[in-house]
């Protein structure tokens, strides 16, 4: 990108967030500060990363005593493996495993039956726990050719599959088909068809036409279009073309001493990120997920690591190559879910807050309960706004709310949280159940969310029902915060006379 | 009178905080107790809580994510708490220092004053292990005054000293 694009690009922005908000939709105007605060590159040049992934050769577990074997295996490798020198960039990297290498074009799936049969052969580990197998929602089967975009990027998509054993998850251990959508092939095959036009133009699309991309956001991004529309929803694409070796700059930093503590949480936490998904069984696969993190953590050393980032990374990497997971997940801890991860989690608490607020609106008489409870917000909905729903959600849900999220902005996640709190309470008897017995119940009706309400069509059609304009959202922000600066003075206060009369 | 006494003492009910530092075993600790069985844990970012009956006692455990950076949200989980359960990764020596001074904000703060403490010295399995006695001089609780504690070893993977804990928490709470 030459300096004369990226000040285009910011003309643009300052009159586009101009008219709209710009805290809360997410249009891609905070990337000028991004963008600035890097060195005008002269010519662009191609990613060179990845110049293997027009072809990715991925390993997939073929037959069930392999994937036990290596299930097993995996609990056998420490946690403190050195990580830090082997670098995973380069598919040619990772060793050839003696099952079938299946090779996926740029957007997967191009041997559809075989993976088919493939997904439903894998057996996961040895626990008995271990529920079914996920299959991808919402992918296309009969790829085409149709779909050759002219864009040096290239994405693998790998299924959103998945064998949870965690009881946390347990809706998650459900079939995923009880909860994804039923959309007929050549549906799909028509908006995959029309993502490609507007990819091929995104920026202009962005500017005239934002409300369609929003309304095609919200049917749901089609499987295969998925990572490379969050790409260029988010704007990660621009900022990935603009720093192309800025990755390997962070990976690859030698001066790890200032982050040498985060390095040690990330490998403490690298075994237990969804430890059963075929991606994160293997060593290659967490050895993705240690290089992403780290690079975020050297990239922004304030913020560094935080244990919600996990499941973030993780879910970006069943979707993109390691490079793109990186910049996806700049955007979204420094732009989208800014001072998130920040210690204190100052901002986590205030948007708990405003989200409380905004629930008054909707259900009163829960409200009220909640107060006379005195559950405070952060209770309930730190993993649902930390981790974007990826640890609450079913997985073809969770997909949904990103794109309507990498499109909106938190906007989508309040209007999500009210979703899940207001189906929450909306049996009578178990609202009763929770006035009789106290706190310990209404918790735990918030999470153990009602099954039928975290289908994709009723979550995504019933929380975008639930207008919140930004003027509100707002109003609600500010509201909080300077209740949250109140009680912050007023215990600074107390603690303050406690130390005097001491 | 029998029944009605009998209704009294086993409707008893306790509200029991888990806290320690991130990676301690809070979570397999819960999971072995209500379910007997050690499952593939995930960071905690929120909290679990799980209700496990132990003789006529039922206890309401919280379990609380403990990385430093989510720490600040702990405070939200005091009310009430009528124990404290703080598990220890015996064999990460480097960290048993962050640790005292964790457990001492922790039951500094106001609404902790009447909580019993329950120090699960966890890992014992683990070569390198500290041993309870060396641990809770470590942690400072040998110099606490004033305060109901207890220090148990235990493994939580093999189940080992969980439940004298309970007993201990049973009867150390009025």
């Amino acid at each position: 990108m030459t300096s004369l694009e990226i000040k285009r690009l910011d003309s643009e922005n300052v009159t586009r967030t101009s008219s709209k908000s710009s805290i809360i939709s997410p249009t891609r105007s905070n990337l000028k500060i991004i963008l600035n605060s890097s060195p005008p590159q002269t010519a662009p040049k191609t990613p060179s990363a990845h110049k293997n992934d027009k072809e990715i050769p991925i390993n997939i577990v073929k037959s069930a005593s392999y994937a036990r074997e290596k299930s097993q295996q995996s609990e056998q490798i420490s946690p403190n493996m050195s990580l830090e020198n082997s670098n995973l960039n380069n598919s040619d990297n990772i060793p050839d495993i003696n099952t079938d290498t299946l090779r996926f074009n740029k957007y997967g799936f191009i041997q559809s039956a075989k993976t088919e049969e493939i997904y439903s052969d894998t057996q996961p580990s040895k626990t008995d726990t271990l529920k079914k197998i996920f299959k991808s929602p919402n992918n296309t089967l009969n790829r085409t050719k149709e779909q050759e975009p002219d864009d040096t990027d290239s994405m693998h998509t790998i299924s959103t599959k998945s064998n949870i054993t965690n009881l946390k998850d347990y809706i998650q251990n459900t079939d995923v088909e009880e909860f994804s959508e039923n959309i007929p092939i050549k549906v799909i095959q028509l908006r995959e068809l029309k993502w490609v036009e507007m990819l091929k133009n995104f920026d202009e699309w962005m500017d005239k036409r934002f409300r369609k991309i929003k309304s095609r956001c919200r049917k749901g991004i089609p499987q295969s279009m998925r990572s490379k529309a969050w790409m260029h929803l988010t704007g990660a694409i621009l900022l990935k073309k603009n720093k192309p070796n800025y990755y390997n700059e962070c990976l690859n930093n030698p001066n790890n001493l200032d982050v040498a503590k985060y390095i040690e949480d990330i490998k403490k936490d690298l075994h237990r990120q969804f430890p059963s998904h075929e991606i994160f069984m293997k060593r290659e696969g967490r050895q993705m997920l240690f290089n992403v993190l780290k690079a975020y953590a050297v990239h922004n050393k304030e913020v560094g690591y935080c244990q919600a980032q996990g499941p973030i990374a993780a879910l970006l990497l069943m979707h993109m190559p390691e490079e793109d997971a990186f910049w996806m997940l700049i955007r979204i801890s420094d732009f989208y879910l800014k001072e998130y991860y920040k210690p204190g989690l100052e901002k986590v608490q205030i948007d708990g807050h405003s989200l409380f607020n905004l629930f008054k609106k909707e259900n009163l008489p829960a409200y009220k309960l909640m107060v006379s409870q005195s559950i405070d917000p952060v209770l309930y909905m730190t993993e649902w706004f930390m981790c974007v729903y990826a640890r609450t959600l079913p997985w073809c849900t969770v997909l949904r709310v990103w794109d309507m999220f990498f499109c909106e902005g938190i906007k989508v996640l309040y209007r999500v949280g009210l979703y899940l709190m207001l189906s929450a309470f909306s049996d009578k008897q178990k609202f009763q159940r929770c006035q009789q017995q106290g706190m310990y119940e209404t918790l735990n009706l918030l999470k153990n969310l009602p099954i039928d309400s975290l289908t994709e069509a009723e979550l995504v059609r019933e929380s975008s029902m639930i207008k919140i304009s930004e003027s509100e959202l707002r109003k609600a922000f500010e509201k909080s915060r300077a209740e949250f600066s109140k009680e912050k003075n007023e215990k600074f206060k107390k603690t303050a006379n406690k130390k005097k009369i001491n | 009178m029998g029944k009605i006494l009998t209704k009294l003492f086993s409707n008893k009910q306790m509200r029991i905080l888990m806290l320690g530092l991130d990676a301690a075993g809070k979570t397999t600790i819960l999971y072995k107790l209500k379910l007997n069985d050690s499952v593939n844990t995930i960071p905690t970012v929120g909290f679990n809580v799980e209700c496990v009956s132990y003789k006529n006692v039922k206890f309401n455990v919280w379990d609380v994510g403990g990385q430093d950076k989510i720490r600040p949200l702990w405070r939200h989980y005091y009310t009430g708490t009528q124990g404290l359960i703080f598990v220890v990764d015996s064999a990460d020596v480097d960290r048993i220092d962050e640790a005292r001074q964790e457990l001492h904000k922790i039951i500094s703060d106001r609404e902790m004053k009447d909580a019993v403490i329950l120090v699960f010295a966890n890992k014992q399995d683990q070569k390198g292990a500290l041993k309870p006695d060396l641990l809770q001089d470590r942690l400072g609780l040998s110099s606490l005054r004033d305060r109901t504690w207890y220090i148990q070893p235990c493994s939580a993977i093999k189940g080992d000293g969980l439940y004298e804990g309970l007993v201990w928490l049973s009867t150390a709470c009025k």
